[in-house]
């Protein structure tokens, strides 16, 4: 499908879209994390632990794809980790929890609230952010990707130790949620010292895991604290949650996220439901699709993602359901970048750029 | 205490620190403790009422939506210097809410101050200056807007105004105004020029506005009558008068067109008394800023203020209410004896708007400051009469601009910034390929020289990634070493 050059860069994009403004075209953010890492040909323990080298991969990554958001992110056990959770590092594999420091004790006093500059993988991811701002930030917003208490505090306790006290021992849930709240704030406030725009991610929220109840006892009071937290500095706020959310999308507006970013729900069903309320992220399929489809299968399936939602009232942003994975074919990512310049216009032709960034729509005679 | 009335913060329980200037991530750190209710206080376009109207943020947030060089910069630690700083920045949001709320968007090009106040009258429309997305660049570090300009046929023999051609194009900094009021004749040609591509390339509505040049009277001008602006000291011919007002009278004419309504006689004398508090605010701090010892407040911050009278930052009435928090702080300040510079800083006078804002924090880093200033705003500064029918007073008062007349015009009025707040030397900041730059820094340090007995240093302000910025640092610091030792040598 062919499509027209760009107009406008992504910061320039994404800026139009955060003043409710409708931007050239649909800004396209696929969620390439620990992908950035394969496209600069380092690996997934490199990528997670060297602050320059995740830096350098997002770089990387963006000169290969030219996308509308960075997204980096590590694991969603960074807080907690900070917090004193072991992960365990596989050379070649995302690090995963080894030891969750609660046990069944509900003792607290092995945690600590941590200091983003020098606990876990903050600081690589600090790094990463400074290393990205001072290349890319007049060029396109660095999003940090940051795991919000809820899904912090799960994996502090362990997820099936964690699901068992929020029936049985709900006090002691809270107890744990509002201490990774207060963990997790001095990181983002280190994140936008950096030039970053923290989004929250909150996987272990999903209806995959929890029920909608649970949600709004739970998981929706810390976010919302963050959240509020993050309207002090005026940012518009994007919250991802993985896996499935119909059961709460009439929840969602609540949190004050400005952005919603979903996963394994209906499109049209999410603008219908919030898209008067919040601008909408999603939701290609990062396996099947990006990582398993073929080129012209990305294409379309991004396009049918454009003609459900590109027209929600809040805004909508192209993207994946998810994180995209380390092997995801460049083609495919290519191939969706393309699809959303060729289906995504919101401006005339006339008034687009048919010479290249920055050039005029004139007729030389 | 100096028995000053309690501000609006300290009322909400804030204090500021000690006067100092301080970094980034310290300005940045200072905002954790600022209450939430002050930051929900703190709105542009009052009569809206919207969500989205707080502006009271740390330079961290405008660093995350793109403006990578605040980084850089060093800050007064006050919060009405942090309120002023988030107004400013603010301020290409507030024209694209301007438009969503039904305000006519009406751009001012060229004439720095003169025609705004005709806008303001209007009440449903919003003046700004285009112009001032020069700056653009600089804070976003990013020669994106150049690059746009280029590809439109502007490039380096333009200066670095040819960053608004390309906001006029990408449409992304500032909505497409309603109306371009373009100055032509005795003005900026390059913004003239910005604002023929603007209207030719991208089809943008020009009203253009005829400026007269302003003649300086001579002693074999035999029939020529000239007269005094009602404040001010500039003279110019009569008859330059009743052509601007005509000038005026056709943008009055234009707006009103534009905004559907007639604009009264009322509605501009109220416009110009508003104009006026603003200014007489502005001149307080000026004051302040540039004369007490020591000084209450950073060269930079002291910019923004003197360009607030331009245009308000696009809502005069809260900008009113953001200087008076800056008056109120610096009079605090000036009557303690607090300031954020050594006592014995090196007075400085500094002429010409440096587009580079870096170069007011290494003037002060170096152990100099601002004392005096001539930043080309010279017309907006001045009062406008209140006694004249209210399109010839606009026009009177414009007739004390900087650049439409001779270069000796704005020499003399350099000496008499400079002689005000005893300046011990003049730093002249030239934008390459700019054309009044060229001729001005030798005739105003030669009037400087034999009116003051006091030197000059010329800097062209490259973009910052173009020269490293130690060259510059070392000019500075070499110039203000000669001037601290013709000091000790006046002492002797």
């Amino acid at each position: 499908m062919p499509s027209t050059p760009d107009l406008l860069n992504a910061r320039e994009r994404m800026n139009l879209l955060l003043m409710d403004e409708r931007p050239d075209r649909v800004p396209a953010a696929p969620l390439i994390t620990s992908h950035a890492a394969a496209v600069s040909g380092i690996n997934v323990t490199t990528y997670c632990t060297d602050g320059a080298a995740m830096g350098k991969a997002h770089v990387a990554a963006y000169e290969e794809y030219g996308h509308d958001l960075l997204c980096l992110f590590t694991v969603v056990a960074m807080v907690a980790e900070a917090m004193g959770a072991e992960l365990l590092y596989r050379d070649g594999h995302l690090p995963v929890l080894q030891r969750p420091p609660v046990g069944r004790d509900g003792d607290l006093s092995r945690l600590r609230v941590p200091n983003p500059q020098r606990d876990g993988s903050m600081p690589a991811i600090l790094e990463a952010t400074e290393y990205c701002f001072s290349r890319l930030a007049h060029l396109v917003p660095v999003g940090v990707f940051v795991a919000a208490p809820f899904s912090t505090a799960a994996l502090l306790r362990g997820v099936e130790g964690f699901m068992e006290d929020l029936v049985d021992a709900p006090q002691r849930a809270t107890d744990l949620i509002a201490l990774a709240t207060e963990a997790t704030i001095p990181f983002i406030d280190a994140v936008i010292c950096e030039g970053g725009l923290p989004v929250l991610v909150d996987p272990l929220a999903s209806c995959s895991v929890i029920s909608p109840v649970m949600y709004g006892r739970h998981a929706l009071p810390a976010q919302q604290k963050l959240i509020s937290h993050l309207h002090r500095y005026d940012m518009d706020v994007m919250l991802h949650i993985c896996g499935r959310t119909e059961g709460v999308l009439h929840l969602l507006p609540a949190t004050g996220a400005e952005l919603i970013s979903i996963d394994q729900v209906e499109l049209g069903a999410v603008c219908a439901a919030v898209g008067d309320r919040m601008r909408v992220v999603g939701n290609v399929s990062p396996t099947e699709v990006m990582a398993g489809g073929t080129p012209d299968e990305v294409e379309e399936a991004v396009v049918r993602c454009i003609y459900t939602a590109a027209n929600a009232p809040k805004g909508f942003v192209a993207s994946t359901g998810c994180e995209l994975p380390y092997h995801t074919p460049r083609e495919n990512v290519h191939a969706f970048i393309r699809g959303v310049r060729a289906a995504g216009a919101y401006w005339p032709t006339a008034r687009r750029n048919r010479f290249g960034d920055g050039a005029p729509a004139v007729r030389v005679e | 205490m100096s028995g000053l009335p309690l501000s609006w913060a300290e009322e909400a329980g804030y204090v500021d620190p000690p006067p100092a200037q301080v970094g980034y991530a310290e300005r940045n750190r200072l905002f954790s403790g600022v209450p939430t209710s002050l930051i929900q206080q703190c709105r542009y376009y009052h009569d809206v009422d919207a969500e989205w109207s707080t502006y009271l943020f740390p330079p961290a947030t405008y660093a995350t939506y793109g403006s990578r060089y605040l980084k850089r910069l060093r800050y007064d630690n006050s919060l009405a210097a942090l309120r002023l700083w988030g107004f400013v920045m603010s301020e290409g949001e507030r024209l694209f809410r301007a438009r969503q709320i039904g305000r006519k968007l009406i751009a001012c090009m060229g004439d720095l101050g003169g025609t705004t106040p005709i806008v303001q009258a209007a009440g449903n429309a919003v003046a700004f200056y285009p112009d001032c997305f020069w700056w653009t660049p600089f804070f976003m570090e990013s020669k994106v807007l150049f690059e746009a300009a280029g590809a439109l046929g502007m490039g380096e023999e333009c200066c670095f105004s040819r960053a608004t051609l390309g906001a006029f194009h990408k449409r992304a900094y500032f909505p497409t105004p309603d109306l371009c009021v373009a100055a032509t004749g005795a003005s900026c040609d390059d913004f003239a020029s910005v604002a023929q591509l603007a209207e030719s390339l991208t089809g943008q509505a020009v009203h253009w506005l005829e400026i007269p040049f302003r003649r300086e009277p001579q002693p074999w001008f035999r029939r020529a009558a000239f007269r005094r602006t009602a404040h001010g000291d500039a003279q110019y011919p009569i008859h330059i008068l009743p052509f601007l007002c005509e000038e005026y009278a056709r943008v009055l004419q234009r707006l009103e067109e534009i905004c559907g309504h007639p604009i009264s006689p009322h509605d501009l004398c109220s416009s110009i008394v508003g104009a006026n508090r603003l200014r007489l605010t502005v001149r307080a701090i000026r004051d302040l800023a540039y004369g007490a010892d020591p000084c209450p407040l950073p060269a930079l911050e002291a910019m923004h203020v003197e360009f607030a009278t331009l245009h308000g930052y696009s809502d005069p009435d809260e900008c009113r209410r953001v200087l008076d928090n800056v008056l109120a702080t610096v009079q605090r300040r000036a009557s303690n004896g607090e300031g954020v510079l050594d006592r014995d800083a090196v007075r400085v006078a500094w002429v010409g708007p440096p587009a580079d804002m870096r170069l007011l924090n290494m003037l002060e880093e170096l152990g100099g400051r601002v004392a005096g200033t001539e930043y080309m705003i010279n017309q907006s500064l001045s009062l406008i009469s209140e006694e004249m029918e209210p399109i010839e007073a606009l026009a009177d008062c414009f007739l004390n601009a900087s650049l439409i007349g001779s270069c000796s015009y704005r020499a003399r009025r350099v000496v008499e910034e400079a002689r005000r707040y005893g300046a011990e030397g003049i730093i002249i900041t030239g934008v390459v390929g700019a054309s009044h730059c060229v001729a001005e820094g030798r005739t105003i340090a030669q009037v400087a020289k034999e009116e003051l007995g006091i030197p000059t240093l010329c800097i062209d302000v490259p973009f910052p990634s173009d020269v490293p910025p130690g060259q510059i640092a070392t000019r500075i610091e070499a110039f203000l070493e000669v001037l601290r030792a013709r000091r000790d040598a006046h002492r002797a």
